[in-house]
């Protein structure tokens, strides 16, 4: 097994993780992974299925602490962090769950009302709607916020999560799929939202499977494999990478976001047919 | 609202169990007690098992099956829902947020639901001894308040607020044990109320010692 | 939205506030019953022995619970310091000269510290002053000048004595009665008295009377006879000429003696009547006597157990020689005895 190492040497670090190793149960989910994703930057990370992207990305995250390994985000130790330096790092973080993640016994308002009741509680509660409501209309969202996140269909629920990260207006975005269940319009907008925060110089980590994400918004790729790194670069230095699983990967993951990620999806579950 | 769903709604059992369980005490000691021309031990009997020993920890059970196996269910569903990765990548301790108030909700529902047990146990068998032996509420009750002593009630509150915190305790670690999968979320129910109960039982069992020391 | 999840606050807030208010009730109808609020008064005694006192130990004042103690301990001058409290209700109680008394109750329950008063009408003594014990110098002291109202020992000679009591009356009214009965008859013999008795008694006077006239006019009857007898002989008189052959009386006697048989059978009937009531005269003269006699003797016989029963109360070497008999709870009181 080889310790693969990336680092993106000169440029500083948003995220540093060391000698990462995570083991569910019997399966190694990630095996001794160090990478540095650099600041102000969007990473993407690419690989098959069950290879560990999204381990990777809540470890990056701080979310899942590692059975092994260092974790460092923004300067802060996830893992011994002193708490005020952790909930400091938190409210410049944000995080759009794969399945969205939104709490259950509370409305969408609440739910996305919530980080900034925590992080701002001096906050007018006027402005704190403003805010949200700001939001919410640019997804055409606001009619639905009063609900709870169970009526919703899996495409809002993902837009929720999003506007959720950002409400705090994070200088770094861990992206987990953000884009699967939405249809092509929230897409679209979610595209504009992601693209403005990168020209504010916001760092992105991300996985996905969406190729216009990646070609609009990717400065570095990952790629991984079982559980290990396989590539680490810019986009150029990766796509003209000569190793074979790599360039497979890479065609494989783009070619099936193409083919399964946006328009069957959205067709199937239409936008705001259960509201 | 924690209150709501511990407290209150656990309220009706209570009554009914508490109300049984008075009735009960009355109408076997006054078959037996006067045998023995023992019958002002009829109050004693009643503070100490209701007041001091049945009522907390039959109240603890019903909170326990109705609330803790709850609080074990919801966070269990949380976990899975990734709902608590998302308290952690807002910073908002997922502890502190939901343990606390359970903790809080439960502990201060458990005591109070102790002092409804009390009053409806002690009622309870005021009325049903109305229909055995007819006497004036305040003999009844002189009698009750001569056998209580603050003791009693110290004790009786002692224990419903240490069985509360371990209900809570119990029910919201239990909770947090789930990791991924949605069957964790009633294997973990069922575990914590076999600890749970243990807990209870052997809580009881030491503070009843103490009482006694 | 449901009800419940609208109104949650308003429920929760009764919820809690009833559970809150029941609890202080609970608390305070507790207190009210032992006393929590009022102000206690401490004072302390002294004993020569702990065993018997015990810490909670009720203080009595004449079967009423006026305070409790609330520390044992042996002083360097190996004198058992009782501390004690006074309920606030009871201050008064605690007058000069009052002494503490340890009693024991024979099942070993029940027992406990006995205040008992002085004589005197004081002030309340002042907070933490010594009240000696009754056994103590101090305490003997104030005894034997008779400074402390000690009240009568409720013991169970007294209790016995008490049941006693009863009985004795009932022999009283017993004895008065059968004296009202003996004057009654004493009276009734004397004549000077009213009822079915008398009556008869008087009766029997009045008839006694009767006879006596009657016998007085039989003698005049009798004294007739003689002289007509004596007139009879006189050959010369009246009668041999009414006694003559051809007079009246001849005529009247001149029938075979039938007159004469005739007057002697009345003779011989009043006698027989006299014989009578001579008979019944002297049986009553008999019988009175022993009547009284009986009734005499006993009145003295009831006379005479009521003094031994006096001098049993009385007697105080009788009383300790008599065995204390304890009350032994039964086990089985019935039905009627439940509390409940």
């Amino acid at each position: 097994m080889n310790s693969t190492e990336a680092s993106t040497t000169g440029i500083q670090p948003c995220v540093r993780l060391r000698n990462i190793s995570v083991q569910f149960e019997d399966f190694e989910a990630l095996k001794d992974v160090s990478v540095e994703f650099p600041l102000g930057k969007t990473t993407l990370i690419m690989g098959p299925s069950g290879c560990g992207k999204s381990t990777l990305l809540k470890v990056a995250a701080g979310l899942l602490p590692p059975d092994r390994g260092e974790v460092e985000i923004a300067g802060v130790d996830a893992l011994r962090g002193r708490p005020r330096a952790m909930s400091e790092m938190r409210k410049n973080t944000g995080f759009v769950f794969q399945d969205a993640g939104l709490w259950q016994n509370m409305t969408l308002f609440d739910n996305m009302a919530l980080p900034l009741e925590f992080h701002y509680p001096d906050r007018a509660e006027s402005v704190v709607r403003r805010e949200i409501y700001a939001w919410a209309n640019r997804f055409d969202l606001s009619l639905i916020l009063p609900l709870r996140p169970s009526t919703l269909s899996g495409g809002e629920r993902k837009l929720i999560s999003f506007c959720r990260a950002m409400i705090l207006n994070p200088n770094l975005l861990f992206l987990d799929e953000p884009t699967t269940f939405v249809d092509r319009l929230g897409v679209e907008r979610m595209l504009s939202v992601l693209r403005e925060k990168k020209a504010s110089g916001c760092s992105m980590i991300g996985v996905t499977h969406d190729a216009d994400l990646t070609s609009q918004l990717a400065d570095y790729i990952l790629v991984m494999k079982a559980g290990e790194l396989r590539e680490f670069g810019t986009t150029s230095e990766v796509a003209r990478s000569r190793d074979p699983v790599v360039r497979e990967i890479l065609a494989d993951v783009l070619d099936e976001a193409a083919t399964y990620d946006g328009d069957i999806l959205d067709l199937l579950e239409p936008n705001g047919d259960l509201f | 609202m924690q209150m709501l769903f511990t407290g209150f709604e656990a309220l009706p059992v209570i009554a009914v169990i508490a109300l049984g369980l008075g009735g009960i005490i009355v109408i076997q000691g006054l078959s037996l007690l006067p045998q023995f021309g023992q019958g002002q031990l009829i109050y004693t009997i009643l503070v100490i098992v209701i007041t001091r020993e049945l009522g907390p920890i039959l109240a603890a059970f019903i909170v326990f099956a109705r609330s803790g196996t709850a609080i074990t269910t919801e966070i269990g569903n949380m976990v899975i829902n990734r709902e608590i990765e998302a308290f952690i990548a807002t910073g908002i301790n997922p502890i502190s947020y939901l343990v606390v108030p359970r903790f809080l909700g439960v502990t201060l529902s458990m005591m109070l639901l102790n002092v409804y047990f009390n009053v409806f146990g002690l009622l309870g068998s005021f009325f049903i001894a109305q229909l055995f032996q007819p006497l004036p509420f305040s003999q009844y009750a002189a009698g009750l308040f001569e056998a209580i002593s603050g003791a009693d009630v110290a004790s009786t509150m002692l224990k419903s607020m240490i069985f509360g915190a371990l209900i809570a305790t119990v029910s919201t670690f239990y909770g947090f044990r789930v990791e991924r999968s949605s069957t964790e979320i009633p294997q973990n129910t069922i575990r914590s109320i076999g600890v749970g109960f243990t807990l209870l039982i052997v809580a009881n069992g030491v503070l009843t010692l103490v009482y006694y020391l | 939205m449901k009800f419940k999840i609208r109104f949650a606050r308003q429920i929760v807030g009764v919820f809690v506030i009833l559970g809150f208010g029941l609890l202080l009730m609970i608390i305070f109808m507790i207190g009210s019953n032992q006393r929590w609020f009022a102000r206690n008064y401490e004072y302390f005694s002294e004993f020569q022995s702990a065993s018997g006192i015990s810490q909670g130990m009720s203080i009595t004042f004449r079967g009423f619970q006026i305070g409790t103690v609330t520390n044992i301990e042996l002083t360097e001058h190996n004198v058992v310091a009782v501390r004690f409290h006074i309920f606030d209700t009871y201050i008064d109680k605690v007058t000069e000269n009052s002494v503490m008394q340890l009693v024991s109750h024979p099942l070993g329950f029940g027992g406990g510290l006995v205040l008992h008063q002085g004589r005197r009408r004081t002030d309340p003594l002042p907070e933490g002053s010594l009240i000696p014990s009754i056994n103590s110098g101090l305490g003997r002291s104030l005894v034997a000048q008779d400074l402390v109202a000690l009240p009568e020992e409720p013991d169970q000679i007294e209790e016995l004595l008490s049941l006693l009591d009863p009985i004795l009356r009932n022999i009283d009214s017993v004895t008065q009665e059968a004296e009202q009965l003996l004057a009654e008859v004493n009276a009734v013999l004397a004549g000077s008295s009213q009822g079915p008795l008398a009556e008869t008694v008087a009766a029997v006077n009045a008839v006694l009377l009767e006879l006596e006239v009657a016998v007085a006019d039989i003698g005049k009857i009798a004294g007739n006879i003689e002289a007509t007898t004596a007139e009879m002989r006189d050959p010369t008189g009246l009668v041999p000429r009414l006694l003559g052959a051809e007079g009246s009386i001849a005529r009247i006697l001149d029938d075979d003696e039938e007159l004469y048989r005739e007057i002697e059978k009345i003779l011989a009937s009043v006698q027989a009547a006299l014989e009578d009531v001579q008979q019944m005269t002297e049986y009553l003269v008999s019988t009175t006597p022993q009547i009284s006699g009986i009734l005499e003797e006993s009145r003295q016989a009831i006379d005479t157990g009521q003094e031994v029963l006096m001098g049993v109360r009385n007697n105080p070497l009788i009383r300790g020689g008599i065995p204390e008999r304890l009350e032994q709870p039964t086990t089985f009181q019935g039905f009627r005895d439940e509390e409940f």
